[in-house]
């Protein structure tokens, strides 16, 4: 009986580890995060605070009773007659306003175009320049939310 | 823990800048923008160092960049000077330190500097201090300004001096960029922008190998970017399609002889079948697109292009239909501008503008018309009957805003040919009969699903031919159509998603009822649709319902002005509940109390009357 039950809770253990969730890269194609997108990269895990770039420098969990938000500033780029010029470029140091029911918080975005941040479950309007977003923040959870700062006409 | 220190403190942790040195915001640039820094090229050639991925083309980090220019070795700084948002040209300091020369008509300022890589040819034949390339650069879009802004009566951009950077551009393959300075923050959508070129045309790759003069490619490219910055004036809502459209038709409006806009035609026309007229960007179609925007003016007149444009301007993304980016969409604009200035609808426009890629009866820049591609088959049929057995298949699905052709050989042993088209509400068909030559279109026969070309037998088999056009010219993907010249036609069916674009679309019968996609009641209903409806199972097929049975009655509704009022009055409670739901709700619910209670009191006197 004690080899079965040692063998369940081994089998839990290992089903436990296989299933534990492990950081996933996303990138954003210009209009949305896609896995393993090309540029506007960051590592995504349940738990824990994103981190902006193709690998994970830090693990920072998120606090408890919080989700993450990770706001993306970009510049549009399109055309390219000899060559195509489209894509979105990162923008960074631009202010980012976020409203919950009963908070505002502002930052900048940093070097990456990220703005990433802990808060409390709930809905929020996520504000560049003149563009608000409407996004809801998950217990956990990450919220990854685009927003276009300017456009680039190539050719 | 107090929640509001708890953010305060995450925030705070996050945003503090990377404590990095000098040396690692040089590399974290470099890198960036594919440049080496020395200690990497060290580095690599020692251990090999992991390069940074740049990002695709050119990427610029333009706002990061400016911030902590002043941190960056001066080393870092003469190589990433060109990225700054604003250009620093080579051997300057700062965006604004280049010299400068403010055009005669006073309308732009040119930015140059005398030291390589950015320098233009320093050439001085009149000794007046300026290079004479500065001088032809300001005087072509001095006259660029003259045709675009005062001839043509567009709005010029909302600034006094507009500038224009000369830097190489080589290394990036680009003739130029028109770049916004940031998006508008407020209800004025008009964003001042500035523009980059080449600083000398000169290379092969921009003359296309000495077919084009510098001159020449500087001017067409003077014409093309700025009106992309009479676009961004106009509205920072552009959708990219359209104004690559109108930027490059207008390269020829302004330089008539260069030309070289023909040489992207071969980019779209013979794909016209899947590169929708509003389609995404991609393998330059974008640019190849410019003869739409002929056939229109050749249609109405050269205002129509411009109507639209200040249509654009009137409009917000918060009550209009917008693309998955935010950027208002297009086609719905020219429609109204067409519907309400002309009399005409952008269906019909686009019907009779994949009508002339067969014909060809161009009727401007006539001199030009052979530069333009010949429209190409999608299948070609000589064994008859065609069936639906044949090869290829009779039948095609085309996405919004496209057209394909289909091309009948002639032969003795079929006289008369007759073609049967079935097709979905979106789908628009005609026939061409060319024979000795000379093209002329087979009326439709009673009832428009069918087409009867007669002396077909003695045509010649080599020279002549008919072909049949079908259109989808709605902004709906997946409308089908089948043929066949037995009668043999399959079945169709009108597609149920909404319309492809980013924004929804589609509400018929309102939108023939108020005459208008933008009408602002019709944006409630759409919003109402994509909010409330597509949310859930019942309200999709709901939806997949209403796109079945509507269109037909649009239609009647559209030709008919005196039963747009009416349409308008059945609709009224539909639009008042959309737009006060909870009052709605109260009055169903006080309906229902009272419907109830006249229903109970009833049965109490039926109950009554048989005691």
């Amino acid at each position: 009986m004690r080899v079965l039950l040692l063998g369940i809770l081994c089998a839990t253990a290992g089903l436990g580890f296989a299933a534990s969730p492990s950081w996933q890269g996303f990138g954003f194609d210009g209009s949305g995060f896609t896995k393993g997108g090309a540029s506007g990269v960051i590592q995504v895990r349940d738990g824990y605070l994103p981190v902006p770039g193709k690998s994970v420098v830090r693990e920072d969990q998120l606090p408890e009773a919080t989700g993450a938000m990770a706001v993306f500033c970009f510049q549009q780029r399109s055309g390219g007659k000899l060559r195509p010029q489209g894509g979105a470029s990162p923008m960074a140091g631009m202010l980012v306003t976020i409203t919950g029911d009963s908070m505002t918080v502002a930052g900048r975005t940093d070097a990456s175009g990220y703005l990433v941040l802990a808060l409390p479950p709930g809905s929020y309007d996520v504000r560049l320049a003149g563009v608000t977003k409407k996004w809801v923040v998950d217990k956990q959870k990450t919220a990854l939310v685009a927003l276009r700062g300017g456009k680039r006409m190539g050719d | 823990m107090d929640i509001s220190l708890l953010l305060r403190t995450v925030l705070l942790s996050l945003l503090l800048p990377a404590l990095a040195s000098a040396a690692a915001l040089d590399d974290y640039y470099l890198s960036q923008f594919n440049k080496q820094s020395k200690l990497n090229k060290t580095l690599s050639a020692v251990v090999g160092v992991e390069t940074v991925q740049a990002e695709r083309c050119r990427t610029p980090l333009y706002r990061s960049l400016k911030r902590d220019w002043s941190s960056l070795e001066p080393a870092t700084r003469q190589v990433l000077g060109k990225y700054v948002a604003r250009p620093v040209l080579s051997g300057q300091l700062s965006d604004t330190s280049a010299p400068t020369y403010n055009s005669a008509g006073g309308h732009f300022t040119i930015h140059y500097t005398r030291t390589l890589p950015d320098a233009p040819d320093l050439t001085d034949a009149d000794s007046d201090g300026v290079p004479d390339w500065v001088e032809r650069v300001a005087a072509v879009f001095d006259q660029v300004y003259a045709t675009e802004v005062t001839s043509m009566g567009y709005r010029p951009p909302p600034v006094t001096r507009y500038d224009i950077y000369l830097l190489d551009l080589t290394g990036d393959s680009a003739y130029g960029f028109t770049t916004d300075d940031g998006a508008p923050s407020g209800s004025n959508l008009s964003v001042v922008s500035y523009i980059e070129i080449d600083k000398a045309f000169t290379d092969p790759m921009f003359t296309v190998n000495g077919r084009y003069t510098s001159d020449q490619m500087l001017q067409v490219t003077a014409a093309h970017e700025f009106h992309h910055a009479i676009q961004f004036g106009y509205n920072y809502y552009f959708e990219f399609w359209y104004a690559e459209v109108t930027s490059t038709w207008m390269e020829d409006e302004v330089y008539d002889s260069v030309n070289q806009l023909y040489s992207y035609l071969p980019k779209y026309v013979p794909v016209a079948g899947s590169v929708s007229l509003n389609g995404p960007l991609g393998n330059n179609s974008e640019y190849g697109r410019w003869i739409f925007n002929r056939s229109l003016v050749e249609g109405h007149s050269g205002a129509v292009v411009r109507s639209a444009w200040e249509k654009l301007g009137t409009l917000s993304p918060g009550s209009s239909p917008t693309t998955s980016t935010g950027d208002i969409q297009m086609t719905p604009v020219l429609d109204t501008v067409i519907a309400n200035s002309y009399g005409s609808t952008l269906s019909a426009d686009f019907f009779g503008f994949a009508r002339r890629i067969y014909a060809r009866d161009w009727t401007s820049h006539t001199g030009e018309v052979s530069q333009i591609p010949a429209h190409a088959n999608t299948g070609s049929y000589s064994s008859y009957p065609v069936t639906a057995a044949s090869l290829p298949a009779p039948s095609v699905t085309l996405p919004r805003y496209t057209f394909v052709f289909h091309k009948f050989v002639p032969t003795a042993s079929v006289p008369t040919l007759n073609i049967w088209v079935t097709k979905t509400s979106g789908m628009q068909s005609a026939v061409f009969k060319k024979s000795g030559g000379a093209v002329s279109e087979v009326a439709a026969n009673v009832g428009g699903t069918s087409y009867t070309v007669s002396g077909f037998g003695g045509m010649s088999s080599v020279n002549d031919e008919v072909v049949l056009l079908i259109a989808n010219t709605t902004n709906v993907d997946n409308h089908q159509a089948n043929f066949s010249t037995d009668g043999s036609g399959g079945v169709v069916q009108d597609p149920v998603t909404a319309a492809a674009g980013g924004g929804g679309g589609g509400c018929f019968i309102a939108t023939a009822a108020y005459g208008s996609y933008l009408h602002p009641k019709v944006a409630q209903l759409r919003s109402f649709r994509d909010r409330y409806l597509m949310t859930n199972a019942p309200g999709r097929l709901f939806v997949s319902l209403y796109y079945r049975v509507s269109p037909p009655i649009a239609r009647v509704i559209a030709g008919h002005e005196w039963m747009k009022g009416g349409v308008r009055l059945v609709l009224l409670p539909l639009v008042l509940a959309v737009q006060h739901p909870a009052e709605a709700l109260l009055l169903i619910l006080m309906l229902a109390v009272v419907a109830g209670w006249r229903l109970a009191r009833r049965q109490r006197f039926v109950v009554e009357e048989s005691l």
